[in-house]
């Protein structure tokens, strides 16, 4: 699915703006596998041989891409089995769906039959940022595709798919992969996660789930993975539909939400709550060593955000335990006596790049802080950008997560983005922050528990 | 819904202990069942109309001789109205905390266990964990942590902290029960009484498909 050496495009065309067309053109930018364009009606498209049918290809082909309306896609998975394919993604829409049901389970039994797996119908299908596989139709003028880097996406919606793709590429988020499974006709989300937990280019798992048909493998499968690679999870539609004809007290209690909070622990799947917040943990994740607890050191140069920090971290169950002897003379030794030494590090409005080094690296080394919230408050006349080297090189060469918070205007928004590109989480918001803390430690707790 | 008897015959089945019991026709049968099992005793009414016992005021606890005994019985039936009567139930008197374990078939996740603490703090509080099964011991221990109420069970104020490895077996064994029964809909063990030695089921409800 995501590195075939040769695609047969069924459905593409010859006019601009037609999915088969947006398809097509992904194809051809950077895939390196063959493309054939299957269409009757057409000689030739952007340059490509067309052929009539899949039949007439006179090569071998891997993978179909099947975008024609859905009461020609049986045939064409007939043509595609005879064919000897293994593997085929489903545009088209239709199916189930719309209510479709027997056309879907006709298309099931002819890819069954013929062992082909299948993504869709009724999706986009994949993205792969490493081999250019590309099958998503929404143009790339409209839509950004994302940068090279370790974060997969599984959708269940394609809509919700297309704007995250849009989004990470928008802000610079490294995907490996992007699947949108739609109908999910035999290739599901379990089936998914299991593939991922086992492809080395992927660091973090994300699922934008709205059910699954197979609650208890996906609590299995999930779990499996969850040992390996961290999986975060956004469930839409976690309000019961309708009170549910029940006649005991567990019944009427044990609704779809507190279920699904409930599979999600057991597996040790991250719950986000929204899609800013699948993102927040996904680069934290990707990008900064995992905490061994939940022990935070503070820092800032503006006491009120060290308050705000502190209630923050202690609402979402991490601790701010008071500096180590040590670390406190180590700090003191470097800064000016009005500065507050105790956690939070209150390196008060005067603070320059320097006392920012000198904290840091004192939390570093300190063994009873786990991980790092390291404040900046970019509107004060002695901070420059020279902070972002000092906490970025940190970050490199750290063995404890770093993240940041920069609340402000433009001139925050710049360095915010600065260290962002430097792998350094950076948030406008305290809470933002101090959830992303608590998430990559509940995560390493659960490890841990179960290892044990 | 099964009868009590059949209920707490299925719990005994798994393991889970239950409170001493009889189930009779008359006052008089009632007195004799309450001198074998040792006063104090509780009576209710076993029917199939009535599923929230304490609800409908068909429970007379803590009741110390025979003539508390005749009087809850003859209250307890009265209560109960036009209900159909299976058995007055007469049962040895529980004591220490009320917890609540259940059950239930999820569309997506099939069977989850439910733990809490029971009356108000269920009820009303919507304290309580779920997990789906098969449950680990790992799942089982932090179902009974994260409730709000767990310091009630852990000891406050110089309480005792009651039984509470017996109650992560007993949330162990009605995954179990949820597993290997499938005609099982819903369950509610409510109450399970528990204390410093273990726990005891006083009431059971089981909805078959």
């Amino acid at each position: 699915m995501f590195k075939p050496k040769s695609v047969a495009m069924v459905g593409a065309s010859a006019t601009p703006g037609k999915i088969g067309h947006v398809i097509l053109q992904g194809l051809m930018k950077g895939f390196e596998g063959r493309v054939y364009p299957v269409n009757p009606h057409e000689e030739e498209i952007l340059g490509l041989k067309c052929y009539p049918k899949v039949a007439a290809i006179p090569k071998q082909v891997d993978l179909a891409v099947i975008a024609v309306p859905a009461k020609l896609v049986p045939q064409v998975m007939r043509d595609c089995g005879k064919k000897g394919m293994r593997g085929a993604i489903i545009i088209s829409g239709g199916f189930s769906e719309i209510g479709n049901k027997a056309l879907e389970d006709e298309v099931r039994r002819i890819a069954n039959k013929n062992k082909i797996a299948v993504i869709g119908p009724n999706c986009l299908g994949v993205y792969d940022s490493y081999s250019k596989m590309d099958t998503l139709f929404n143009p790339r003028y409209k839509m950004e595709r994302p940068r090279e880097g370790g974060i997969s996406f599984i959708s269940q919606s394609g809509a919700v798919g297309a704007v995250v793709m849009d989004w990470a590429g928008a802000e610079g988020f490294g995907f490996s992969k992007f699947i949108s499974y739609g109908n999910a006709l035999n290739i599901d989300e379990v089936d998914l996660l299991d593939y991922l937990g086992k492809d080395p280019s992927t660091k973090v798992i994300c699922m934008y789930l709205e059910g699954t048909r197979r609650g208890k493998d996906f609590i299995k499968a999930a779990k499996r993975v969850s040992l390996k690679k961290p999986i975060i999870g956004l469930k839409a539609g976690k309000s019961d539909e309708g009170a549910k004809a029940v006649a005991s007290h567990t019944g009427s209690l044990a609704g779809t939400a507190r279920v699904w909070e409930a599979a999600f622990r057991q597996a040790g799947v991250v719950e986000a709550r929204s899609m800013p917040e699948v993102f927040n943990y996904a680069r934290a994740f990707a990008e900064q060593p995992l905490p061994k607890g939940g022990r935070v050191g503070i820092i800032t140069n503006g006491g009120g955000f060290g308050v705000l920090a502190t209630d923050a971290c202690i609402e979402n169950g991490l601790e701010v335990p008071p500096l180590a002897k040590k670390t406190a003379q180590e700090i003191r030794k470097k800064v000016p006596s009005y500065a507050t030494v105790k956690n939070p590090i209150d390196l008060v409005g005067d603070s320059d790049y320097l006392r920012y080094e000198a904290a840091i690296n004192a939390l570093l080394k300190d063994k009873s802080i786990d991980s790092i919230l390291c404040i900046v408050l970019f509107q004060t006349a002695d901070i420059d950008s020279r902070v972002i080297s000092v906490i970025s090189e940190a970050s490199d060469l750290a063995k404890k997560p770093i993240v940041c918070c920069a609340a402000g205007g433009e001139y925050s928004r710049l360095h915010s983005q600065l260290l962002e590109e430097a792998g350094v989480p950076t948030f406008s918001s305290l809470k933002a922050a101090a959830d992303t803390l608590a998430a990559i430690t509940y995560y390493d707790e659960f490890r841990k528990s179960v290892r044990k | 819904m099964l009868s009590m008897k059949a209920g707490f015959a299925l719990l005994d089945k798994y393991g889970i202990p239950t409170a001493k019991f009889a189930v009779v026709k008359r006052v008089d049968a009632a007195a004799k069942a309450a001198k074998k099992i040792g006063y104090p005793v509780a009576v209710k009414i076993d029917s199939p109309d009535i599923v929230h016992k304490t609800e409908r005021g068909v429970v007379a606890a803590n009741l110390k001789d025979e003539a508390e005994l005749r009087a809850g019985v003859k209250r307890v039936l009265k209560r109960a109205g036009k209900a159909r009567v299976r058995g007055i139930i007469v049962q040895e008197h529980c004591s220490g905390k009320e917890v609540i374990i259940g059950g239930t078939c999820d569309a997506q996740f099939g069977d989850v266990v439910l733990f809490g603490l029971g009356g108000i703090f269920v009820e009303v509080l919507k304290d309580f964990s779920v997990r789906v099964t098969p449950i680990t011991r790992r799942d089982a221990k932090s179902m009974v942590k994260e409730i709000r109420g767990y310091p009630l069970l852990a000891g406050t104020r110089g309480e005792k902290p009651v039984a509470i490895p017996t109650i992560v077996n007993t949330i162990i064994k009605a995954s179990r029960m949820l597993e290997r029964e499938p005609k099982i809909k819903e369950l509610d063990i409510n109450p399970l009484f528990v204390d410093e030695k273990g726990v005891k089921a006083a009431d059971v409800r089981v909805i078959t498909y």
